[in-house]
C-alpha cells in the first residue's frame, strides 16, 4: 500500500503545513507609540495621519512641608485633529506626603487631565518608600473613577515590585536615566528576560539621548526626547527604533 | 545600665530620618572650577576668579561691575531681604484659612488659579494671582468684623466671591447685583465683585467698563485701585492675543497713575511694546549704583529679555550689556568688536573679552599678551588675564617662561585670587610637568563642591591615572609624599586592583580584593559615596571593584614617560581592554583554588565572597555566580558559609 495515496492521507499534514504557514506568515504586533511631550513648546502637528499619540503634560504637582502646589502647564503645544492624547500628571515630593492631601491631589490631577480629547491620564512619580503609601491611596482614590497608568521606575517591575496589585491600568517601565540599574536590566531584555510585574508588560518608556534597549515587540512605546519635537528627528529615531508600524 | 539604655532607646524614637528626594539617586559631585557660576555669587569673599563667558548672564551682570570698579553695594546684594521661604505663605491656603476663621468651616486649600488658553489649546495662564486671594481674605475678615460673621451681608459677600474666584479656572460666572438694603460698603463691594468675575472670564470690556465706573465713585473703598485693574483689563486682553495697540494704551494709564504698583507694571508693558527699549534702561540701572534698590527685579527683566532679543555685539548703547554679548559671542565679528573697544577704552573688563577670546593663530597674539605684562595684582581682573596670557604662551610652545611664571604666582597667590582659580593654574602647572613628582604635586586640588573643601582629583588628573601611567607609575604614586595620605590610598587602591588583572592572581589576593570592593580600578568623581578608608562597605549602586574592558580614553601619555613606561603603558592597556569584570577575575582563582583545597578553611568562606561580588558588581549574570553557589553546596553543605548562600546571581 502506498504512502500518501488516499485524500484521507493527505489531509492532515496538509492542514498541518496550513497551519504552520498561518503561524509564520500573521502579522507581526503593532508597536503603538507616543510622544512624551514634556513642559516647553511643541508644535507635533507633523504627527497627522501618522498613528502616533501624544503623552502631553498636563501639570505638576509638588509637595513640601505637607503643602500640595499646583503648577498646570504654561507651555502651548499644538497637535492634530486625529492625534490620540493622554494627559500626564508629574508629581515631585520632598519627604513623606501626609494622606490627608489625596483629596486635594486627587482633585488637582482631575482638573488638569480634564481637556476635550483626553483619553486617559498618567502619573508620573518617583515615589520613595516613605512616600508609597500617600501614591497607593492616591492611585486607589483616582480609580474609583477611572484606573490611572503610571510611569514605574524600572526596578519597581523587577526587583521593588511593590506596584503589584494597585488599581492601574498600566505601569510603564522607564528604560532611561537607568542609574546603576542600567546594566541589569538591559541585559535581562537582551536576554529576551521579561519583567516580573505584569502591569509592567504592556509599555516601555524610552529616552531618545540613550543607547537603545532591547525592545520587546508588541508593547506600546513612550518616546522621551530631550528637546520640543521635530518630525526629521523622530524620523531618524523611529528609524533606529526600527519599530514596526 | 538598664535604664540608660531604656533612655538611649527612647531618644531613638524622636531623631529625625533625613529627607530622601523623590528622584534621584543624586550623588556628591566634585566642583574644583564652576563654569557657570562664581563661587560666590556676589563676588564677595577672595575675589572674582577667572570669568568665562559661560556664566549666567546674571554673573556677568555683576562681574561686569567689579570689573569696573562698582562692586555691588549691601542692598544690590539683597542683604537684609528676607530670602524667599518654602514656608512663604500659600494664597489658596491664607484664603481657605480666612474662611475657616470667620464661619469655623474647614474648606478645600487647593482651587484651580490658572485658566486655559483659548488657543494655543493645552497651555494655561496664571489667572487669579496670589494677591486677588489675600485681599479677599483680608477684606472678609475685615467684614465679618464690621458686620457680624452671621450676618445675611457677609454671607452673601462670600456667596459672591466664590462665584467670583469659579471664574479662575473655567467658565463665566457673576455674581448677582447686591441685594436690596445692603450696607453701602457690601454694595460697593458687590460692584467690584461683579467686575472682577468678568476679569477673570474674560470679559475684558465690561470689566475695563465697571472698574472705570467704580473709579467714578466716591464713595467706593475700591475707587484707587480700579483705574488700576482698568488698566489691566487692557493688559490681559493684549496678553491673550487681542493686539499691541492695548498695551500701549495700558501704558499711557498706568504712566498716568503713577502709582508704584502702576510704575512697576508699566515696565512689563513696556517690554512687550519695544523690548529693546527697556534692555537698554536696564542695561544702565544696572550698571548705576544709584538704581540699587531696584536691582534685582531688573536683573530678573533683563535676563528675562535677553533670552528674548540678543543684540549683536556693538548694536547696544548700554556698555554693561555690549560686554555681555559681545563675551558671549563667538564670531569674529565679535573678537573684532572686542579689540576696537579695548582700544577706545582700555578697560580691564574689555580685554578679559579679548584676551578670552585670542589664540595664537592671530597675527597680533603678542602685541595683545604684552598688555597682560603689568597687571596689577590687586586688579579684579587679573586672575582671568594671567590665567589666559599662560593659556597663551603654553599653546605657544613657549613652556618654560610659562612654567617659570606659574612658578612664581603659586608662589604667592594674590589674597584676592580664590580656591576655583588656583585649581586652574595648578592644572596649567602640571600640564607642564617635566617629571612625577612635579605631576603629582599639581595633579591635587581643593574640591569647592559641598562646602568643605578636600584634597581631590581633577578631571584632568584622574584622566592623567586612569589611562596615562602604567602600573610601575601608579605604584610609585601611591607611595609619593607629595600627594596627600586620603589620595594616596586611593591611588594604592587603584594599583592593586590592576594588579590582579595584569599579573598572575594568587588565592591570597583574589580572596583579600573579594573583602575591599572600594579597590576600584579606576578614579571616580561623582558616584563613589565610600568615606576614606571605608573600602571594605559595598556600594549598593554597584560601583565596586571594576567592570568589564572598554576603551582607553584617547589621552597622550605624560612627556615625563620614559620610553619604556609608554611601551608598557600600551602593553598593559592591551590586556586591559579584555579584562572581565571584577567577580570573574576573582571567582576563577578562587573557584580553581577552593576545587584543590578542601581543607582550606577559607576556600567556602571565598566562594560565598564570590557569589556576593556577582551580585554587587557590574553585571548580575555571569555564570561565575552559580559555579561557586555549586561547588560551595557540594563541598561545604553543612557550613556557615553555604548557610549565607541561598541564591546565586
Amino acid at each position: 500500500m502506498g504512502f500518501l495515496t488516499t485524500r484521507r492521507d493527505w489531509f492532515l499534514p496538509v492542514l498541518l503545513l496550513a497551519l504552520m504557514a498561518v503561524w509564520f506568515l500573521r502579522p507581526a504586533r503593532r508597536s503603538e507609540i507616543y510622544l512624551w511631550a514634556w513642559e516647553r513648546p511643541e508644535d507635533l502637528r507633523f504627527l497627522e495621519n501618522s498613528g502616533i499619540g501624544v503623552a502631553y503634560l498636563s501639570g505638576t504637582l509638588q509637595f513640601a512641608s505637607g503643602k500640595m502646589r499646583v503648577l498646570p502647564r504654561m507651555q502651548p503645544m499644538r497637535v492634530a485633529a486625529d492625534t490620540r492624547l493622554i494627559a500626564v500628571v508629574r508629581m515631585e515630593a520632598e519627604g513623606q506626603i501626609p494622606e490627608t492631601l489625596v483629596t486635594g491631589a486627587a482633585s488637582a490631577i482631575q482638573t488638569l487631565t480634564r481637556r476635550p480629547r483626553v483619553e486617559s491620564i498618567q502619573i508620573d512619580f518617583d515615589a520613595v518608600v516613605s512616600q508609597r503609601p500617600f501614591y497607593r491611596a492616591l492611585v486607589e482614590r483616582l480609580a474609583e473613577s477611572d484606573k490611572p497608568a503610571i510611569t514605574a521606575l524600572a526596578s519597581w517591575c523587577f526587583d521593588d515590585t511593590w506596584i503589584k496589585g494597585l488599581p492601574i491600568s498600566d505601569a510603564i517601565p522607564m528604560l532611561f536615566q537607568m542609574g546603576p540599574d542600567t546594566r541589569v536590566i538591559r541585559r535581562m531584555l537582551a536576554d529576551g528576560r521579561d519583567f516580573s510585574v505584569p502591569e509592567c508588560r504592556n509599555s516601555l518608556g524610552i529616552g531618545t539621548d540613550e543607547a537603545l534597549p532591547r525592545i520587546p515587540s508588541g508593547r506600546r512605546i513612550y518616546l522621551f526626547h530631550p528637546r520640543a519635537w521635530t518630525s526629521g528627528e523622530l524620523r531618524d529615531i523611529l528609524g533606529t527604533l526600527r519599530i514596526r508600524r | 545600665m538598664n535604664r540608660l539604655l531604656i533612655i538611649s532607646c527612647a531618644a531613638l524614637l524622636f531623631l529625625r530620618p533625613a529627607e530622601a528626594p523623590s528622584c534621584g539617586p543624586f550623588f556628591p559631585e566634585a566642583i574644583f572650577t564652576p563654569t557657570n557660576h562664581p563661587i560666590a555669587a556676589d563676588y564677595s569673599g577672595r575675589g572674582p576668579g577667572i570669568l568665562y563667558s559661560t556664566f549666567w548672564r546674571r554673573h556677568l551682570v555683576t562681574a561686569y561691575r567689579v570689573l569696573n570698579d562698582r562692586p555691588l553695594t549691601p542692598i544690590e546684594r539683597g542683604v537684609g531681604t528676607p530670602a524667599a521661604s518654602a514656608e512663604a505663605k500659600n494664597p489658596a491656603q491664607e484664603w481657605a484659612a480666612a474662611r475657616s476663621r470667620v464661619f469655623g468651616m474647614q474648606h478645600d486649600s487647593w482651587m484651580r488659579t490658572d485658566r486655559n488658553l483659548a488657543k494655543p489649546e493645552f497651555a494655561s495662564y496664571a489667572n487669579c494671582l496670589g494677591d486677588s486671594l489675600f485681599t479677599a481674605a483680608k477684606t472678609l475678615e475685615d467684614r465679618a468684623r464690621r458686620f457680624g460673621a452671621s450676618s445675611v451681608g457677609v454671607k452673601n459677600w462670600l456667596s459672591a466671591q466664590e462665584t467670583v474666584f469659579k471664574n479662575c479656572g473655567e467658565g463665566q460666572s457673576i455674581p448677582s447685583p447686591a441685594e436690596p438694603g445692603l450696607p453701602p460698603l457690601l454694595r460697593a463691594d458687590r460692584e467690584y465683585q461683579i467686575a472682577a468675575a468678568y476679569f477673570y472670564s474674560e470679559g475684558f470690556d465690561e470689566a475695563r467698563r465697571r472698574f472705570q465706573a467704580i473709579a467714578r465713585d466716591a464713595a467706593s473703598p475700591w475707587r484707587e485701585m480700579a483705574p488700576y485693574l482698568a488698566a489691566r483689563c487692557l493688559i490681559r486682553k493684549a496678553s491673550l492675543g487681542g493686539g499691541k495697540q492695548f498695551f500701549v494704551q495700558a501704558k499711557q494709564e498706568l504712566d498716568a497713575l503713577g502709582t508704584p504698583a502702576a510704575r512697576a507694571l508699566s515696565q512689563y508693558v513696556e517690554s512687550n511694546i519695544d523690548p529693546e527699549a527697556v534692555l537698554e534702561r536696564l542695561g544702565a540701572e544696572l550698571d548705576d549704583p544709584g538704581k540699587q534698590t531696584k536691582f534685582q527685579i531688573n536683573l530678573n527683566d533683563l535676563t528675562f529679555l535677553l533670552d528674548k532679543v540678543m543684540p549683536e555685539p556693538g548694536v547696544s548703547r548700554s556698555p554693561m550689556i555690549d560686554w555681555i554679548v559681545t563675551f558671549q559671542t563667538l564670531s569674529e565679528a565679535a573678537w573684532n568688536h572686542a579689540l576696537e573697544r579695548w582700544r577706545t577704552v582700555r578697560s580691564h573688563a574689555w580685554l578679559v573679552v579679548v584676551l578670552s577670546k585670542t589664540d595664537t593663530s592671530r597675527t597680533n597674539w603678542r602685541e595683545l599678551l604684552a598688555l597682560t605684562d603689568q597687571i596689577p595684582r590687586r586688579s579684579p581682573a587679573y586672575a582671568t588675564l594671567t590665567y589666559h596670557r599662560l593659556r597663551l604662551l603654553m599653546e605657544a610652545g613657549e613652556k618654560d617662561r610659562a612654567r617659570s611664571e606659574l612658578d612664581s604666582l603659586l608662589g604667592n597667590i594674590p589674597d584676592n585670587v580664590p580656591d576655583s582659580a588656583i585649581n586652574q593654574f595648578r592644572a596649567q602647572r602640571m600640564e607642564l610637568a617635566r617629571n612625577m613628582d612635579e605631576f603629582l604635586g599639581f595633579s591635587a586640588r581643593k574640591n569647592l563642591g559641598d562646602g568643605t573643601v578636600v584634597d581631590a582629583f581633577d578631571r584632568d588628573s584622574a584622566a592623567v591615572f586612569n589611562y596615562g601611567l602604567p602600573l610601575v607609575s601608579l605604584r610609585q604614586a601611591s607611595a609619593s609624599p607629595v600627594l596627600p595620605s586620603s589620595l594616596r590610598i586611593v591611588l594604592r587602591n587603584m594599583a592593586e586592583a590592576r594588579t590582579s588583572v595584569l599579573q598572575p592572581l594568587a588565592f591570597n589576593e583574589a580572596y583579600r580584593l573579594l573583602k575591599l570592593p572600594g579597590h576600584r580600578m579606576f578614579l571616580g568623581f561623582d558616584s563613589d559615596t565610600r568615606a576614606e578608608g571605608d573600602d571594605r562597605r559595598l556600594d549598593s549602586y554597584r560601583n565596586n571593584w571594576w567592570c568589564e574592558g572598554s576603551e582607553k580614553e584617547t589621552l597622550s601619555p605624560p612627556a615625563f614617560l620614559s620610553d619604556s613606561e609608554k611601551a608598557a603603558l600600551e602593553e598593559e592597556w592591551t590586556r586591559l581592554r579584555k579584562r572581565p569584570i571584577a567577580a570573574v577575575t576573582l571567582g576563577r582563582t578562587v573557584i580553581d583554588y577552593a576545587k584543590t583545597h578542601r581543607d582550606d578553611l577559607r576556600s567556602p568562606e571565598a566562594l560565598h565572597l564570590t557569589v556576593r561580588a556577582t551580585r554587587y558588581s557590574c553585571d548580575a549574570t555571569s555564570p561565575i555566580s552559580r559555579q561557586a553557589f555549586q561547588l560551595l553546596h557540594q563541598l561545604w553543605p553543612k557550613s556557615d558559609w553555604a548557610a549565607k548562600t541561598p541564591y546565586y546571581y
